[in-house]
């Protein structure tokens, strides 16, 4: 029997002007699995992060969230059914407090945020929960500084953990090691290998020696289209990859 | 009789078009290129035709008059940039609107103080307060053309300025790109300078040439700078050609409005409740006009980026 | 120098004590001026909701304002002279009851803040702020020409409106009125400063797409904030309306809306009680100065600047000694 992908990218295009940012891309993404996914600067990653957050609208084909055609709903919806993602640069609220930012997505994720009445910095079961998640990246002694006096590592464990705070079915993260030091970068890889039992991870990143690390599969993208998949050894020794990336590097 | 009227209506509509231009053109530049919303920019049209009315009243010349308006108000727009603007380029646009508010306060209270509360009167002289025959038995005011015969002179300038001169290439460099104006060894402030009192100089001019049709008086400005703004949104910020096609549009939508909408209204309702309903929704036209095109636009007709 | 809970604290002692301070000096205009006031200060506190919190430079408030006051203003007018008011088939009774005035006051700027808030967040910067605007003066054009209800003249009411019990005519009861007003509104904004609500519309202040990304539409969020803020503001002009006992298109021209929000900036944004202590020193400032120069405005146009380019955070933090971030929580 097949296994069902948890998500699934459906012949999925998307122009900017003359440029194919993504062209006719498939892919998917299964249970238990970290997928990895590179190519040069350009090469249409971060449009298709959008464009399955949500951030961005797709030209045409669809994104498939456990079969649920989810192409035409909006980026908040999307983060509701459980596709969190973290951002290229850091995107946290930085005037808030670190445990502000995780109430904040906790009560996101539950809804009811219209409600004007509910005081949210003394619900204890968000705090509980906050505390919890930044046990997760090892924040918990900071969750009453302001973001804003946060280090670019921390912001990212933070960036996270907001992820984490969602319930999502798959975590979108969008170079989480760039500008991170060796070892905050070793404790995303052992984090993200954690977590990946409980929650696929979809994984765009440069660093190589991360993604070689972490990554179960590897795709990789080159001016909007899949050029190879596979595991390590495959792409290692896929001459066309050697040619428009790997070759690249040295 | 009834299409005669409608073509002076129309004359009305593209004069005060022309004028809106004139005001327009400065605020859309000044946004443009150094991204600042100046709600004093009506002082200096006011200015403009307080210095037109007295130099034209110790002069005797009219023409006197209205050349100082652009060069008293342009004096004033230099020395407003220096003292006050120059500090509200990297401030946030409500900073800007506070300031540009505090500003028409002064600049308004101070005229007051220096002019007293009463009008001034700036006469047309008579060889240009008659009217002239037009083809298809139609008479207009000659002076009303003479503004409308500037006004398009102007923009043709202008035009001419920002995309053939180099002035022009600053400019649309500024627009794009900020740094990479001083990268290309352009003095910024002396450049932000020029164009904040070419804009303040047209305000003046315009404030001169109207002045001489209404009078000369304090807070003349504000109604203007207002309609200036909504010419500028419904053109798109920063755009020449915007201001140029929104200030003829509004111009033409609010003087015809006026005219023909309690006239379309007298189909459905008996004269008086036409009269009242139809000069109500005109007085409220060109709001309506904007309105609805920033719902389907909503960085204007030529806007290129939304600020 | 004190903490700002001890600041807050104090203004509103001091303003609970206006009317005896009032009696003492055996001048009565005292707590007539300070009814304006609170008065100002409740439309500053609305504004302020969307402002300094939501990073929403509403150019029109005046809209609201104006609208609360001739809500007032029009049922007052309607049951002065018997004649119902008629909306297409309806007809409506007038009525000068203010408790029914103030209901009404509320849903109907509710409405318009829905209907020109669904409109104006399509956009952002600039253009919120001019659309915003121009909607406002849509409103004061369309009082402007429309002669039942005084056009330019406005519209004189005999008598404030009333509530059982109590004689609003009195100016120290009515600057209660007033007083008990603010202390709702204060407790109202602070509920929802601290609620989900408000804790979404700070952070889309800051970043909409972190927003969307935990699943909140910041739409939404902004649209029900500005509709908070309308109802307040409106609330305002229908007591600004009684206050006066006077409607005209000035409430709700774009001068009122630079006053409101000019108070607010004074005050200090991001403060709750700050738009009380800018409605404090704008209206103290307007009689001051007018009292010593008539070109008081002149002044009033250098203090707003001086206050613009050197001290952004506004008068609350000349008071107050803990060195402000502004926005965490309330």
């Amino acid at each position: 029997m097949m296994k069902k992908p948890v998500l699934k990218i459906d012949k999925l295009s998307k122009s900017f002007g003359a440029i194919k940012a993504n062209d006719n891309l498939n892919l998917n993404l299964f249970k238990n699995e970290i997928h990895a996914l590179i190519g040069p600067n350009g090469s249409g990653k971060s449009t298709l992060v959008k464009q399955i957050s949500g951030f961005l609208k797709q030209d045409s084909g669809k994104i498939y969230l456990e079969e649920i055609d989810i192409s035409n709903y909006s980026a908040e919806h999307r983060s509701r059914m459980g596709i969190a993602r973290s951002f290229q640069i850091s995107s946290v609220i930085n005037s808030f407090k670190v445990i502000d930012n995780l109430r904040l997505s906790l009560m996101g994720r539950d809804g009811g945020y219209l409600n004007p009445f509910n005081n949210i910095y003394t619900n204890k079961d968000y705090s509980d929960e906050a505390f919890d998640l930044l046990k997760i990246v090892d924040l918990t002694n900071k969750a009453n500084d302001l973001v804003s006096t946060l280090s670019h590592g921390d912001k990212r464990k933070l960036e996270i953990s907001l992820a984490l705070s969602m319930k999502p079915k798959l975590l979108l993260f969008d170079e989480p090691m760039a500008g991170l030091d060796k070892t905050s970068s070793q404790l995303m890889i052992d984090l993200f290998k954690r977590l990946k039992v409980k929650v696929p991870i979809l994984l765009i990143e440069h660093d190589m020696e991360s993604v070689f690390a972490l990554a179960d599969r590897i795709s990789v993208l080159d001016y909007g289209s899949l050029i190879a998949s596979g595991n390590e050894k495959e792409i290692k020794s896929n001459a066309k990859v050697q040619e428009v990336y790997l070759g690249d590097e040295n | 009789m009834e299409f005669q009227l409608l073509i002076e209506q129309l004359l009305n509509g593209l004069q005060f078009g022309t004028m809106l231009f004139l005001m327009s053109a400065g605020l859309t530049l000044v946004f443009g290129v150094m991204g600042l919303i100046n709600l004093a920019h009506g002082s200096f049209y006011m200015i403009g035709a307080f210095g037109a009315a007295l130099l034209a009243e110790i002069t005797g010349s009219f023409f006197i008059g209205l050349m100082s308006s652009f060069i008293v108000a342009m004096f004033a727009g230099v020395i407003t940039e220096i003292l006050v603007i120059r500090k509200l380029y990297k401030k946030d646009h409500l900073d800007q609107v506070l300031a540009t508010f505090a500003l028409i306060l002064i600049f308004s209270e101070g005229i007051r103080w220096i002019f007293g509360a009463y009008p001034l009167y700036l006469n047309i002289p008579s060889e240009l307060n008659a009217s002239v025959s037009l083809p298809l038995e139609i008479i207009y005011s000659k002076y009303r053309l003479l503004i409308i015969a500037t006004g398009i002179l102007i923009a043709f300038f202008l035009y001419i300025l920002t995309s053939k001169t180099l002035l022009g290439i600053r400019i649309k460099a500024g627009q794009n790109d900020r740094e990479m104006i001083s990268v290309l060894g352009v003095n910024i402030k002396t450049l932000y300078t020029i164009v904040f009192a070419l804009g303040a100089a047209l305000a003046g001019l315009s404030g001169a040439l109207i002045g001489a049709i209404q009078s000369v008086e304090v807070g003349m400005g504000e109604p203007v700078l207002i309609l200036a703004f909504v010419v500028i949104i419904i053109g798109g910020i920063g755009s020449i050609k915007g201001a140029f096609v929104g200030a003829l549009l509004v111009g033409v939508t609010d003087t015809l409005g006026r005219f023909l909408l309690p006239e379309l209204f007298k189909l459905f309702f008996d004269n008086a409740d036409a009269n009242l309903i139809g000069s109500s929704i005109a007085s409220m036209s060109i709001y309506i006009l904007m309105a609805i095109v920033l719902i389907f636009k909503p960085s204007g007709l030529f806007g290129e980026r939304s600020a | 120098m004190m903490s700002e809970k001890k600041l807050n604290f104090l203004i509103l002692i001091f303003l609970f004590l206006v009317p005896l301070f009032s009696m003492l000096l055996n001048d009565i205009y005292i707590t007539t001026l300070f009814s304006k006031i609170v008065i100002l200060a409740i439309a500053g506190i609305g504004l302020n909701l969307i402002l300094g919190y939501g990073g929403m430079v509403s150019f029109g408030h005046a809209a609201f304002f104006g609208l609360g006051g001739y809500v007032t203003g029009i049922l007052a007018f309607h049951f002065n002279n018997y004649e119902p008011i008629q909306i297409l088939v309806f007809e409506f009774e007038g009525t000068n009851q203010l408790l029914f005035i103030w209901i009404f006051t509320l849903i109907f700027s509710s409405i318009l803040a829905l209907f020109i808030g669904y409109f104006s967040l399509r956009t952002t910067g600039v253009y919120f702020i001019m659309i915003t605007l121009a909607f406002a003066q849509m409103l004061y054009y369309f009082s402007i020409s429309w002669p039942t209800y005084g056009g330019e003249d406005g519209l004189s009411l005999s008598l404030r409106n009333q509530i059982p019990f109590l004689n609003t005519m009195d100016p120290i009861t009515f600057f209660y009125i007033c007083y008990v007003w603010l202390i709702i509104i204060i407790i109202l904004v602070k509920f929802i400063l601290n609620s989900p609500l408000g804790i979404s519309l700070k952070a889309c202040k800051e970043n909409e797409d972190r927003v969307r990304s935990v699943g909140i539409n910041p739409k939404k969020v902004k649209l029900i904030s500005f509709i908070i803020s309308g109802a307040i503001t409106g609330l305002a002009g229908s007591l600004y309306a009684d206050l006066n006992r006077f409607i005209s298109p000035t409430i709700l021209s774009w001068q009122m809306s630079g006053e409101i929000m000019i108070l607010v900036i004074l005050g200090g944004m991001f403060r709750l009680y700050g738009p009380i202590l800018g409605a404090f020193f704008y209206i103290i400032l307007e009689q001051f100065l007018g009292g010593i120069t008539e070109n008081w405005q002149f002044w009033l146009g250098f203090i707003i600047l001086l206050e613009v380019l050197y001290a952004k955070a506004g008068l609350m933090s000349f008071l107050i000694k803990d060195k402000y971030d502004e926005k965490t929580s309330s």
